[in-house]
């Protein structure tokens, strides 16, 4: 190493040798190490900041699946198709031809679950209210949805048809939401009057049997919902010619391009003027309920902004410790540059010890974090105590156990998020050393 | 106190850490305040909101109609109840209603609906919904069967102005229908009101009521207050009247449950979350303040070996830590304040990530959401931050204490 005589300014920093990083990486750990208390603590705190920021992400994540499980396999399925008119105002008369089914069954591989609607007044002994008539076929219906597992108490029942004889006999079964079946105060068995104006304007009427109460699937079906069969519905309603929803389901929910496109060809060859009540459509879950992917992409912001506040903290809390760790080894620094230790090498020692805690600290949050989460997603997070009907958000039901989901990338993510932030944050300090003078250093 | 002056002169030979340490504390203050704000903000929203669209402040109705509403709970001697409660003299409004579940059906297409009668002249709905209307105009006051219909019900319904709608609702094992007129229709923006609300004169409800005795019925009478705080006073005094014994006075947390638990559920989301920040700030305070004290080991053994009791060397660092509080507190006011008068005046506004007003809990949240503080919380918050910080002093201070002057001098 060359020597400079005094006041001749900064020396030249010598080549670099692969050995004098090793030498630094040690000079670094031990640095970390003479002070165990404070590099505990700071360590402490960015644990803190990574297992929180892992766990929220997951809780996060799983709340969004459960929703969009909840949308998507439970009622609406993957894709839907209706005419138009009835996708505007539930028009009574604007169906999807029975030939149209039939040719979408033949020439894609989806399945197809067909559905009809229509609004009815329920009575239960004195208790009366508006509700929506849901009519599906229950085989088909499997297929498509796992609607027949959502039961909260009873059965699906609705492949049944009516008993022969006793009470009940020739009522149809249906199923009801369970916030329905509070108000009219109804429960399995329990007999039910409906009344509808039919297809050709006269009074439907006829009596059903409660087969089952529905879990929460969203508040309108849990409000007004009796979900019926096809002929049940049939037998209130006495249209005919086709039904106005056909559920879709393909293999890959993430992959629906294709199956819109392929759907939509088939569907353009049929009429759909104004007389038929406008042109058959199929639309994706996410472009049917609008509302809930603006709430999921609200959760994803305030989910961003939660994580770099929480990390930023964590790294604030770093960038305090190497300041005050500098500015007590000036003396230290001084010789080392007095003895020819370049300025960019003092600075990356410094980075390095930075690194090496703040990788330690990840190490240590993405375990623990990752722990956590696992146990959020296996047990899950029940608050049925505190709200036991469950929580109802952007059309939503949800019942009242948070799971959460974890994925590998959501514990890289939290890491070399922490990792990016620690090391910008060492930056000043780290820098400030190549300021210093060794003379002035020696001052001190 | 010569203590304090030292502090303070402590605390500014290390600007630059003593306004790293301040800046984190404010900051932490400072977010604590912006969102406790914005949280308090929306839950308000969201309570006046459930107040002033549904059920005013404090309801009369049947006893059991909150556990399972039905069309056959009501009032029977309405006009009586009525009576009582305008003559208590309450400072607001008093609106009767009443309130059926109902089939609403035109020609084209029969819906569940629900049937709301009010004064047309008086409701306070007349304020919320007649700024609303799209087509036609509000109800006369001479007008039995003339209804208001919403955008969404009309589209489906295919009904214009004028059409003829029947509503049919079943009170108590009787079927009533009754035929009416549509004679304006509103757009609200809210997709439960549009969609299912039906808005008559309380004469065209009677006629789906049975009437005893001539005694009117009412489902409920309404009471809007124009002083929140009052709802607890006028709840005791509504209660002592003598109603009939069917009639149950109950206030808009009973009422409305859901929001309640809602709220309070946010609002422990929202502390959970301050919490995690609260416990990172004192990590790096701890650091500090620990690395300041130890750092003048030497001076302190001369202070003491000078005189100067334990207890008072003590009480310097704490006066140093209450005086970084202090700073940092007033830091974290003027971040905080800043941050809710620009959130107060201009909102938070995710109406571009969601344009409709969501429904939350049973009721609206709007999608502008605005901050609001109330003395109370920001004292609240100003005391824990400042109590977080004192306690995280507590421990270094001791530690200054503790050290015997001639080990300390020998540093």
């Amino acid at each position: 190493m060359s020597a400079a005589l005094p006041g001749q300014g900064p020396r030249r920093a010598a080549r670099l040798r692969p050995a004098w990083l090793l030498t630094l990486a040690f000079l670094a750990w031990r640095n970390l190490w003479r002070n165990p208390v404070r590099s505990a603590l700071t360590a402490a705190a960015m644990v803190f900041g990574v297992t929180s920021t892992i766990m929220f992400i997951a809780l996060i994540e799983g709340m969004k699946r459960d929703m969009a499980h909840q949308v998507t396999d439970l009622t609406l399925g993957h894709l839907q198709v209706h005419r138009e008119a009835f996708r505007r105002n539930q028009d009574l008369y604007a169906v999807i031809p029975d030939a149209a089914a039939e040719r979408l069954r033949a020439g894609t591989p989806y399945r197809y679950a067909p559905r009809v609607y229509a609004g009815a007044l329920a009575s239960a002994g004195q208790a009366s209210t508006g509700v929506r008539l849901m009519g599906v076929d229950p085989a088909l219906e499997r297929r498509v949805t796992s609607f027949h597992r959502h039961v909260r108490r009873g059965r699906f029942g609705l492949d049944e048809p009516p008993p022969a004889e006793g009470p009940a006999a020739g009522h149809y079964p249906v199923l009801v939401g369970f916030q329905l079946a509070k108000n009219l105060r109804i429960d399995v068995g329990s007999e039910l009057v409906l009344i509808t104006q039919a297809a050709d304007g006269s009074i439907g009427n006829g009596l059903f049997r409660v087969a089952g109460v529905l879990k929460a699937v969203d508040p309108i079906m849990d409000r007004m919902g009796v979900v019926l069969s096809m002929e049940g519905w049939q037998s209130l309603m006495f249209l005919s010619g086709g039904v106005h929803e056909l559920a879709v389901k393909t293999g890959d929910v993430t992959l629906l391009e294709e199956p819109q496109r392929r759907i939509a060809e088939v569907l353009a060859t049929f009429p759909g003027g104004e007389a038929e009540g406008g042109p058959l459509q199929v639309r994706r879950w996410d472009q049917i309920n609008p509302g809930l992917s603006d709430a999921l992409a609200l959760t994803d912001i305030s989910l961003t902004i939660v994580a770099v506040i929480v990390l930023g903290i964590a790294a604030l809390v770093l960038l305090n410790t190497i300041l005050m760790s500098v500015f007590e080894r000036i003396t230290e620094f001084g010789i080392l540059m007095a003895l020819g230790m370049g300025r960019g090498w003092l600075m990356a020692m410094v980075m390095v010890e930075a690194f090496f805690l703040s990788l330690l600290a990840s190490a240590v949050g993405a375990g623990l974090g990752a722990l956590w989460a696992w146990r959020l997603e296996t047990v899950g997070w029940d608050i049925s105590a505190y709200m036991p009907e469950g929580i109802d958000w952007a059309g939503v039901s949800l019942e009242p156990i948070y799971r959460a989901y974890l994925t590998g990338d959501q514990v890289v993510k939290g890491v070399v998020f922490m990792l990016v932030i620690s090391m910008i944050s060492a930056l000043l300090p780290s820098w400030t050393t190549t300021r210093l003078k060794p003379t002035e250093a020696f001052k001190r | 106190m010569i203590l304090l002056t030292l502090a303070w002169r402590n605390l500014w030979r290390q600007a630059r850490r003593t306004l790293i340490t301040s800046s984190t504390i404010a900051f932490g203050l400072g977010l604590a305040l912006v969102s406790v704000g914005l949280g308090d903000g929306a839950h308000n929203q969201m309570v006046r909101g459930g107040i002033r669209l549904g059920e005013g402040h404090l309801t009369v109705q049947r006893r059991g109609y909150l556990e399972a509403p039905a069309n056959h709970v009501f009032l029977e001697d309405g006009t009586e109840v009525l009576r009582q409660v305008e003559a208590a003299g309450v400072p607001g409004r008093v609106a009767p209603r009443i309130f059926l579940q109902a089939l609403i059906s035109s020609a084209n297409n029969a819906l569940p609906g629900g049937l709301l009668g009010i004064d047309v002249a008086d409701d306070p709905q007349v304020d919320a919904l007649r700024p609303t209307l799209v087509e036609g105009a509000w109800l006369d006051v001479g007008d039995p069967r003339g209804l208001l219909i919403g955008r969404h019900m009309a589209e489906r319904l295919k009904a214009k102005l004028g059409a003829r709608i029947v509503v049919m609702a079943g009170v108590g094992g009787e079927t009533e229908s009754q035929l009416g007129r549509v004679r304006g229709i509103f757009s609200t923006g809210i997709d439960e009101l549009d969609s299912f609300q039906v808005v008559a004169s309380l004469a065209f409800g009677r006629r789906m009521l049975p009437a005893r005795d001539g005694r009117q019925p009412l489902t409920r009478v309404a009471i809007f207050l124009e002083d929140d705080a009052q709802t607890p006073v006028w709840r005791e005094k509504l209660a002592a009247l003598p109603l009939p014994a069917e009639a149950q006075v109950l206030t808009w947390q009973e009422m409305l449950p859901q929001l309640v638990t809602f709220i309070a559920f946010d609002d422990a989301g929202n502390y959970i979350w301050l919490l995690f920040v609260l416990v990172m700030v004192t990590f790096g305070i701890i650091n500090t303040i620990l690395m300041s004290v130890l750092e003048r080991t030497r001076e302190f053994g001369m202070l003491r070996a000078l005189g100067m009791k334990p207890a008072r060397l003590l009480g310097l660092v704490l006066a140093e830590t209450l005086l970084l509080a202090g700073v940092s507190i007033v830091e974290g006011w003027i971040i905080g304040g800043a941050g809710h008068w620009y959130l107060a005046t201009y909102g938070l506004d995710l109406t571009s990530l969601s344009p409709d007003v969501l429904k939350t809990a049973g009721v609206m949240m709007d999608p502008l959401m605005k901050s609001e503080l109330s003395p109370q919380r920001v004292a609240m918050l100003t005391g824990i931050v400042f109590g977080t910080t004192m306690v995280s002093g507590l421990y270094p201070a001791l530690r200054a204490s503790r050290v015997p002057p001639v080990r300390a001098l020998q540093t």
